[in-house]
């Protein structure tokens, strides 16, 4: 279930909270995990024994993980491989084999040999549970964390709806105490309601919006690329998923602290950064430190010389691109990320960091390129991502500005705008020192958060909006 | 004073969700959609199969997108917002001056079979393999073919809008270029239409994409000039004109504007209309006359012309003065059907309809005996549908 659907906002979300404050306290994560997989299993019934299963094989390898980790590592390593092959297994399986078998189907006389298999369908959230199971085992390991005797409670942990099929992936370590504990205040709830109705706005009004504007310039490119046309849809696709993506882990952690859940943040404004490597800190935190903490680390980091950084880097890249689909855009995407971070390591950002000017040169070098990385993510045609790269310099077969995209651009002008200034912080930091003004703007707050919230609730069903027109041609 | 803003905002929050949640069970449902022209979902029935299968999500996702509380106040308040982010656009359909509304982004062929989502492009090869069937029809078939091209809304009220007149033309001159190349005979109806409109003369609705009563009157002058019939003209006078007020339109409905104003429909009648029969395809009567009333009491008004969609339809005059009167094949879409009045004066009338696969026009033209080829069709299907590159 997506949370920007009518069905959950006035169906599952008041039956889930009811449900929830209805049940004591002590029952509250049974309910939740019910709960949670009801909003699972909905959509997927089947692929909810496959989240069971990677749950209870972690549950289950956690008691010797967590036993054996002081006193007998290779005895704890062993049952952790067990535990993260059977867990990684599915991912694999379902998301990977036919990327694998088309692939090796592509080599001469193996076509015959290698068909992919048909209705494999990628369960909802698979990525994401994953490596939260993952960093429970794993942690485990390490001794940063201590065993989960209670089921239920580590089952809420993973199936935790709020996060379950778009992250941000929560560590375990991060909500360990929270799932034995946690505080339900109304200032909380009033936090979440406003986090919630932020990242609703945030998909519904901007999001939508920008991938309609992407989605037109992408065909009006197709009949005649144009200069205008390309950096215009780049941006576009720049704004239409982060509004989409922050939206989405904002609903999240909204949503999580109406169930009394803090999660860690997942976006920092990372339109606002000052190079690729200040990029990855500031978007889908949650995943990158994942890598990082996971894999990055565990295989040296920074500690055995450049040549080997350099090798990490390339690992955690190739991984991060495979992680975001099976398709080789998505290497191609991981590769880029790993050249450009190499070589801001060893020569941009000392020279970024010169002066006022060659800092500006930074903050540009990062939007533009991050804006290309989008184009290769979005088009797993690379042919396409080429036409995009020649039209933005002008180079080819390309237009300058044609009637109708100029028309398209202008009629998008305002929204642009808004959504520039909206991926930055000004617009909170100046709502704050008008509050501090006129304190009685406090209580007009609420009554604004409302009106966005109507709004963005009409865009959600005018979305819906199919009108059945063809009958009188 | 912050405790007091956090209770409001939980408060709020809880009233909105809440009621409307409450409203989903309170409210009857409702099984049709008049705006939208569809069935509505109805509350699934809950079978384990389903459950099994997940097809209860898509039912109820169905069920609460289809019967949500106020649902025509909610899609106003979407396309305001559309419009208000400026866009000045709502669901691919401009709002110019006066109420008019024009729809600009179409679903448009780019090879045979794929076609592209909301664009104003249009795919030139597309539209050259139109005129050239067109033109091997002209020269395989014994009888004259005409083409009437009806312009799109947006090419006769361009002055209405900001819209680039240049795309507008762009569209008109590739068409027009292509068909006198392969030597189709068409009827340019643009320039007058164009300017009827713009000396306020209403040629074409607000809130539909056809022509008016009086727009199709423009194009039977044309037409019955083009073939030298000048001296038959009807005036337009010597017709009783009747008004149906409250029609909302097609493009009304894709804007999803409410407070756009409807248009008022006319039709024209002569006090001998009861003597024209008009048959379909199994030979049964139909109607008389042209116009089927039953249908002013609808939402789609225009369809009272020649009672809308029809494979194949004949008109044939059986007063008191018969008299041997040429035979006119009309292959065309709903444009035609306001037209058909005017010319049933002078033709007894065959129409078929090409987006409903009629194409085989040859045979058509050579079963019914027919003198005379008309082909009336939309600019918008010349760009969006392939009925024309069937024709055979």
């Amino acid at each position: 279930m997506v949370f920007s659907t009518p069905l959950f906002l006035f169906g599952y979300l008041p039956l889930a909270l009811v449900l929830y404050y209805l049940v004591p306290f002590k029952l509250r994560n049974g309910a939740l995990f019910a709960l949670s997989l009801l909003f699972y299993g909905w959509e997927e019934p089947i692929y909810i024994l496959i989240m069971l299963f990677s749950v209870t094989v972690a549950y289950l390898t956690g008691y010797p993980i967590g036993k054996y980790c002081e006193t007998d590592k290779p005895r704890a390593r062993r049952w952790l491989i067990l535990s993260i092959g059977l867990n990684l297994i599915w991912l694999l399986f379902f998301k990977y084999t036919n990327f694998f078998i088309e692939n090796l189907a592509l080599i001469p006389g193996l076509s015959s040999i290698f068909k992919p298999i048909e209705g494999l369908t990628l369960p909802v959230g698979i990525s994401f549970y994953t490596f939260q199971i993952m960093s429970y085992s794993i942690d485990l390991y390490r001794g940063h964390t201590e065993t989960q005797k209670n089921y239920v409670a580590f089952g809420t942990y993973v199936a935790l709806f709020p996060q379950l099929i778009a992250g941000p992936i929560v560590r375990y370590r991060d909500v360990n105490d929270q799932l034995t504990e946690r505080e339900h205040t109304m200032d909380k709830f009033a936090s979440g309601v406003h986090r919630f109705t932020v990242g609703f706005a945030k998909k519904l009004l901007l999001g939508d919006a920008f991938a309609a504007l992407y989605a037109y310039l992408g065909t009006s490119g197709e009949f005649e690329p144009s200069v205008l046309g390309a950096w215009v849809m780049m941006a576009a696709y720049t704004l239409h998923i982060y509004f989409d993506f922050s939206g989405y882990s904002d609903m999240a952690i909204g949503l999580g602290r109406l169930i009394g859940f803090e999660f860690l943040e997942n976006f920092n404004y990372p339109y606002l950064a000052s190079s690729i490597t200040d990029f990855w800190r500031r978007w889908h935190m949650s995943l990158s430190s994942w890598f990082r903490e996971y894999v990055y680390i565990p295989l040296g980091g920074n500690r055995k010389g450049l040549g080997r950084q350099i090798f990490n880097m390339a690992v955690v890249w190739l991984l991060t691109g495979f992680w975001h689909g099976a398709a080789w855009n998505f290497v191609l995407w991981g590769i880029f990320y790993f050249i450009l971070l190499v070589l801001e390591k060893t020569v941009l950002l000392k020279f970024f960091g010169q002066n006022k000017v060659t800092a500006a040169l930074g903050h540009i070098w990062a939007l533009v390129l991050v804006g290309i990385g989008w184009m290769i993510f979005d088009h797993t045609d690379l042919s396409e991502v080429w036409v995009i790269l020649q039209s933005l310099v002008g180079v080819g077969t390309v237009a300058i500005a044609p009637a109708a995209v100029g028309y398209e651009v202008l009629r998008a002008l305002p929204l642009l705008l808004i959504g520039v200034i909206a991926a930055t912080p000004l617009p909170a930091r100046l709502w704050g020192k008008i509050k501090k003004k006129w304190a009685g703007l406090t209580l007009l707050e609420p009554v604004l958060m409302i009106l966005v919230l109507i709004l963005s609730i009409a865009a959600m069903v005018s979305g819906t909006y199919s009108p059945f027109l063809y009958f009188n041609f | 004073m912050k405790k007091i803003s956090h209770i409001l905002a939980v408060v709020l929050f809880l009233a909105v969700v809440g009621s409307l949640a409450v409203a989903f069970w309170v409210i009857p449902d409702k099984a049709f959609s008049e705006n939208e022209n569809r069935v509505l979902s109805n509350f699934p029935t809950v079978t384990p199969d389903k459950v099994i299968e997940g097809e209860l999500s898509e039912d109820f996702n169905s069920y609460f997108t289809d019967q949500f509380p106020f649902r025509d106040k909610w899609l106003t308040l979407g396309s305001l917002t559309h419009l208000a982010l400026g866009r000045g656009e709502a669901n691919g359909v401009l709002v110019g001056k006066d109420g008019q509304l024009a729809v600009r982004k179409f679903d448009t062929y780019i090879s045979l079979t794929e076609r592209a989502e909301d664009t104003d492009y249009h795919n030139e090869v597309h539209l050259r393999n139109a005129a050239e069937v067109l033109g091997r029809l002209t020269q395989t078939v014994a009888v004259p073919v005409t083409l009437l091209p009806a312009p799109r809304t947006l090419d006769v009220t361009i002055s209405a809008f900001d819209y680039p007149k240049s795309i507008s033309q762009a569209l008109h001159d590739t068409l027009h270029g292509y068909l006198s190349e392969k030597g189709v005979h068409s009827v340019d109806l643009l320039p007058e239409l164009r300017k009827m409109y713009d000396a306020g003369e209403y040629v074409y609705f607000r809130t539909d994409h056809h022509w008016t009563t009086l727009g199709a009157y423009t194009a039977y002058r044309a037409i019955m000039t083009e073939w030298g019939l000048t001296h038959e003209i009807i005036p337009y006078e010597n017709f009783e004109i009747h008004a149906v007020e409250n029609f909302y339109g097609t493009t009304w409905s894709r804007a999803g504007l409410s407070f756009i104003l409807p248009d008022t429909l006319t039709y024209a009648t002569m006090a001998d209309d009861s003597q024209y029969v008009v048959r379909n395809d199994k030979g049964d009567t139909i109607m008389t006359g042209f116009v089927d009333k039953t249908y002013f009491e609808k939402k789609d008004k225009y369809g009272a012309f020649m009672s809308g969609t029809n494979r194949l339809l004949t008109v044939t005059y059986e007063g008191d003065h018969p008299t041997d009167r040429p035979r006119l094949l009309i292959a065309r879409d709903s444009f035609a059907s306001s037209l058909a009045p005017f010319l049933a004066r002078h033709f007894d009338l065959v129409m078929v309809d090409l987006s409903g696969g009629m194409t085989n026009l040859s045979e058509y033209a050579e079963t019914y005996g027919c003198d005379r080829i008309l082909i009336v069709y939309n600019m918008e299907n010349f760009v969006t549908a392939n009925a024309i590159t069937r024709i055979n």
